[in-house]
């Protein structure tokens, strides 16, 4: 049940915290660091796509003015990092697997020096074979990226394929009989479907700023989105415990996934460390779009049975994402499959999920993370199915939806589940099926899933002398508003003003061990830690009251920074009265904490080969109806509106969900209609936001937004995530409402007006 | 950020100072208008100009000005914004106004400048990259390579970069003059003379010549004009194909003359052929449209160096073609 209606803080329109910063340009990002002595990094990048490096000669460099370090492999310790698949180190050694690749990195008194000297390091290459396409990749002969694949270290339960040739990461969900499955459907559909790599699009590159402090210890200042797991990864790469290396993460600005990496940290730390002068590495934005990690592209084979009256009963999914020529996160792999069968039962499944290398810019983290390819595939089979059928498209997904009470593909059972309701509400909206619409506007929908919460994450909550808080987490604002988030949840369950609780974010000195904010875990995971810190704070609050009354702590009442006799109200102390002068009448200083883990349960081997992780907290659903505009002789599609209904639990912050909603459809839009990035023999043909097209303000449709009531009970007041599911639907809606509109169905993004065109036959053979 | 390679920036107040410089610096010297293309390009290592040579003290480069006996005259200096707001520009030529408001995005036109939008250096995906990038393989022609890599291909000896300024087609079909002043002095020719459509080397300008503005005769009032530009995004993306149409209407509804513009589908704006042989004296009639049309799709060779499948944007040029007719013939009636 939603109780919405009794909270003080939690629902209430709040301000962010950092805006007034942020407008008034007074908030720092990393690249606002200037250093006394600070020196300037470049990485010198592979200019070839696979090659053996046979000698890197770094005389020269090192001897011009104003170097002060030169490092290649050879110089560092050779680990190896990434999130499950260890591939990866600091620099290329031995052989390069990508144009853009680090190779050395240089480190001078300016940037122009750094530069030059870049030009003075001489690399001889070997080319060897290079391979560009994933289903390329995988054929007998394909030459292999990673010759030493099997002595790699992993961190997932390694499948037969896995690991081999030029897969590495891979998972398989089998549940039910798929056989019999197909022996029961009246039709079988079969499709293929493909997508390019898409970039994230923060505005604020990567960047690092590395000292050694006067105690030897490594500081950090960066911009990132898991500053915990930094520290970790510099640890294992440079052998340093992690108690001697402290990240301090500034304002960032935007992730969507793309800074749950670590790329600039390791170069700029090592340099520090030969030079013992902080040092700067920042990427240009070139380097964001050939060195930094996007979306996987790749392909989606989805072969589905159903029922003549719509009901779905079989599926065999085979994902082939390109995670490029290291796999920093093939975990997107594993949400893909996850979200593959849709928010739908169907009794009989088989997903295989590749993640495979080839000669290209990596794949990462980015959100949606997995889903918008999958996802992609299926809303645009549910609607060629509904198609076929002769059935609404709405309904067959409300026939097909999942209710309270299923289970996933994966085994999972699911609690909170309103995806029904998300689609009921976004029809009634819309007016589907209403003959509401303009006539020359078409609508399409579509529908998904996306698992939230999870891993690892604790917080600790501080009560101050003048009746305040300071909350710590390890998890970090991206500009998604999390700071704000955390404040209220502490707030509310302190019985404080937002304003009283000030929140720390990132630190790795002051903040506890968070793995990183990805995956919806956020508010729902993080938040969670920070209420349990907050109650636990609360408790001894309330002894600290009882004593002072001297009564027992049942009979306290918290709220509006006060505390009061249940039995007689008038009797009211202030908190900072409680909490006065740091003179404790009862135990010491108050200090909540909570350390959580909301992946505890594994799944069932028997169902789930290759898991990349243990069952998630809970999944969140959304359902978006797009109202689109087609050019039926230019092709061009333009999307003045969209209705937008999620389940997300309980809304903490209004105005931090509606934001988090219209990033994710930018990003979805974007996707859908213009971006993707272009290339030639592995060479990035658009390395820049003028090319690579993230969709403007002027593109963005009207947005209509809506929720569904719904308490989560793993979450904190009830709260689950939005970010990644918001991203999820907007390319299928989009594909399907272009197919209603004009018959063409166009099975690979971004959906260009020369795709839809030449479906309709409007393009001469010989130009075509 | 890649840091600007260093330069010397000079700021000369008159024309004549200006010239002197230039002559005295040559190729070593660039011009600064807004710098929107210049500098970016400058960052990417495109260009290296030990001098950067300022025009925005220079009196009289910022005139705007109408009259009845000379026509619309356009200093090089005035900013793209302060075009498509003024009164009468909007008023006499609103094709114009149509296609400057369409350059890029608002923030650049407060920046940039007619003189740096009739001057815009061509565009390709081969060019318009970094040094760093360009090493990864052989070099295109425009930087001295053998080839032009965007040619059908790859082996034309031909440089194949695409013209993509916006306000040029629009100016071409209103029959604009240009005037260009060197320490030797001046010289005007047709705008649409101005461009060479060698990728390479786009447009006329001798080294040491400055663009001074120019004027749109007074007898192109009364003409009716459309410009449609075919981008990705609805803003800031260059065009990857545009049509610039102008007519004049004579006593029911014949067309008395007409000029057919087309942008970034070649290396030069494409003054369309046989177009006012096809309709002056005549009037407009589907049939005389579609043979417009058809005129324009093959007059129109673009190439892989921009976004948009080439077919497509064939058959933009096509529709939009029969879109600005159809519009104009609707507004003359
Ligand atoms: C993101 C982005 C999007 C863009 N989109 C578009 C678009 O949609 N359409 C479009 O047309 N343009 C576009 N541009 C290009 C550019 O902004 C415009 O063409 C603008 O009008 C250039 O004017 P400027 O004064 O800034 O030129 P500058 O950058 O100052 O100069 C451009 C070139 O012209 C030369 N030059 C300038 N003035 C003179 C002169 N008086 N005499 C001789 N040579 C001169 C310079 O030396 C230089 O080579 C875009 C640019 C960017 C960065």
């Amino acid at each position: 049940m939603n109780k919405l209606n009794e909270y003080a803080v939690i629902g209430k329109k709040t301000t962010k915290t950092d805006a007034v910063a942020k407008v008034t340009g007074g908030a720092r990002f990393a690249t606002d660091i200037y250093l006394p002595n600070m020196l300037w990094a470049k990485v010198l990048r592979s200019p070839v796509p696979h090659a053996r490096i046979l000698r890197i000669d770094t005389e020269k460099a090192k001897k011009l003015d104003g170097v002060k370090a030169v490092l290649t492999a050879a110089d560092v310790p050779e680990a190896r990092y990434g999130a499950l698949v260890l591939d990866m180190g600091m620099f290329a050694r031995g052989k390069v697997r990508y144009i853009g690749e680090a190779v050395a990195a240089v480190a001078a008194v300016n940037e122009e020096i750094a530069l030059a000297a870049l030009k003075l390091i001489e690399v001889a290459y070997e080319p060897l074979p290079a391979v560009f396409d994933p289903l390329e990749a995988i054929k007998p002969g394909a030459p292999i990226l990673h010759e030493d694949l099997k002595s790699y270290k992993t961190l997932f339960e390694r499948t037969d394929k896995a690991m081999t040739g030029n897969v590495n990461y891979q998972a398989e969900i089998t549940s039910g009989d798929l056989e019999a499955g197909f022996a029961q459907s009246d039709y079988i559909f079969e499709d293929s479907y493909e997508v390019p790599k898409q970039h994230p699009s923060y505005m604020e590159p990567n960047s690092t700023v590395a000292l050694v402090d006067s105690d030897g210890r490594l500081v950090i200042h960066n911009t990132t989105q898991r500053p915990h797991i930094n520290q970790a990864i510099l640890s294992s790469l440079l052998g340093i415990p992690i108690a001697k290396i402290r990240v301090v993460p500034c304002h960032v600005g935007g992730g969507f996934g793309g800074k749950n990496r670590t790329l600039t940290e390791p170069t700029a730390a090592a340099l520090a460390l030969k030079t013992r002068q902080p040092v700067r590495l920042t990427f240009s934005h070139e380097e964001e779009f050939t060195s930094a990690t996007t979306r996987h592209s790749g392909v989606m084979v989805m072969k589905t049975g159903v029922k003549k009256d719509g009901t779905l009963v079989a599926s065999d999914v085979k994902l082939y994402y390109d995670c490029g020529a290291y796999a920093p996160t093939p975990n997107a792999v594993w949400l893909g499959a996850i979200s593959s069968s849709g928010a739908y039962r169907i009794p009989h499944c088989r997903v295989e999920a590749y993640s495979i290398y080839t000669n290209k810019m990596m794949g990462g983290a980015f959100r949606g993370y997995g889903a918008p390819q999958s996802n992609f595939a299926r809303e645009s089979q549910m609607d060629r199915i509904a198609r076929e059928l002769k059935i609404d498209p709405i309904e067959l997904r409300l026939k097909n939806c999942l209710v309270e009470g299923d289970s996933l593909h994966t085994g999972q059972k699911l609690h909170s589940v309103k995806v029904k309701e998300t689609l009921l509400k976004a029809r009634e909206l819309s007016g589907w099926g209403k003959g509401r619409v303009p006539a020359n506007r078409t609508l399409g929908v579509a529908c998904g899933i996306f698992a939230c919460g999870g891993f690892a994450t604790s917080g600790i909550v501080r009560l101050n002398m003048d009746g305040t808080a300071t909350v710590a987490t390890g998890a970090m604002d991206m500009g998604q508003g999390l700071r704000t988030v955390m404040g209220q949840i502490a707030a509310e369950e302190l019985g404080m003003a937002a304003e009283d609780v000030t929140v720390i974010i990132g630190d790795t000195d002051s903040t506890p061990f968070d793995v990183g904010i990805f995956g919806d875990r956020g508010t729902h995971t993080a938040g969670m830690a920070v209420q349990m810190a907050a109650q636990d704070a609360r408790k001894q609050l309330v002894e600290q009251a009882a004593f002072a009354f001297k009564t027992t702590p049942n009979n306290i009442v918290l709220g509006g920074g006060k505390a009061r006799l249940a039995s007689d109200p008038d009797k009211v102390l202030d908190y900072k009265d409680l909490l006065g002068g740091g003179q404790y009448k009862k135990g010491g200083p108050i200090i909540g904490k909570a350390s959580i883990n909301l992946t505890e349960t594994a799944f069932d081997p028997a169902i789930v080969r290759g898991a990349a992780s243990r069952m998630f907290s809970t999944y969140t659903f959304a359902t978006h109806i797009v109202e689109i505009e087609v050019d039926p002789k230019t092709g061009v599609v333009r999307v003045p509106k969209t209705y937008a209904v999620h389940d997300c639990g309980t809304v903490v912050n209004p105005d931090g969900l509606r934001g988090q909603i219209i990033g994710g459809l930018a990003t979805g839009l974007g996707y859908a209609l213009y971006e993707g990035v272009a290339f030639e023999n592995g060479q990035v043909q658009n390395p820049s936001f003028l090319e690579c097209r993230p969709p403007t303000a002027v593109d963005m449709p009207e947005i209509v937004f809506d929720t569904v009531e719904e308490f989560d009970e793993k979450g904190p007041f009830g709260a689950k995530g939005v970010g990644n599911v918001s991203v999820i639907n907007m390319a299928p809606a989009i594909a399907n409402a272009v197919e209603t509109a004009t018959g063409v169905r166009v099975t690979s993004l971004p959906i260009t007006p020369g795709k839809i065109v030449q479906g309709l036959g409007q393009l001469a053979k010989e130009e075509a | 950020m890649i840091p600007l390679p260093k330069f010397r920036y000079v700021e000369p107040t008159t024309l004549a100072e200006a010239a002197a410089i230039l002559a005295a610096e040559g190729e070593d010297c660039q011009i600064l208008g807004g710098g929107t293309d210049l500098v970016p390009s400058m960052r990417q290592g495109i260009f290296a100009p030990k001098t950067v040579l300022s025009l925005q003290a220079i009196d009289g480069l910022g005139r705007l000005e109408w009259s009845e006996s000379d026509g619309l005259s356009i200093g090089a200096g005035v900013t793209l914004r302060r075009l498509e707001t003024d009164a009468t520009l909007r008023k006499l030529f609103p094709m114009l106004a149509q296609a400057v408001s369409e350059v890029a995005s608002p923030s650049i036109r407060h920046m940039a400048t007619l003189g740096g939008n009739l001057c815009l250096d061509t565009r390709c995906y081969y060019y318009n990259q970094s040094e760093d990038w360009k090493a990864c393989s052989d070099l295109c022609l425009k930087v001295g390579g053998e080839f032009c890599k965007a040619s059908p291909g790859g082996k034309a000896k031909k440089c194949f970069a695409v013209f993509s300024a916006d306000v040029v087609p629009a100016l071409i079909a209103l029959k604009a003059q240009v005037t260009l002043v060197a320490k030797e002095g001046e010289r005007t020719l047709d705008l649409a003379a101005f461009y060479s459509g060698d990728g390479a080397r786009p447009n006329a300008l001798k080294p040491g010549e400055i663009l001074t503005g120019v004027v749109v005769p007074a007898d192109r009032v009364g003409i009716k004009g459309s410009y449609l530009k075919y981008r990705i995004r609805q803003t800031i993306d260059y065009p990857i194909a545009g049509v610039a149409l102008a007519l004049r209407f004579g006593a029911s509804g014949v067309v008395s003359e007409a000029r057919l513009v087309l942008g970034g589908v070649a290396s030069k704006p494409v003054l369309v052929k046989g177009i006012a042989e096809l309709l002056e004296g005549q009037t407009l009639d589907r049939a005389r449209i579609e043979r417009a049309a058809q005129l324009a799709r093959k007059a129109a060779i673009p190439q892989a160096n921009t976004a948009g499948q080439r077919a497509h944007r064939k058959q933009m040029i096509h529709e939009f073609t029969t879109r600005a007719f159809e519009d104009l013939a609707r507004e003359a009636r």
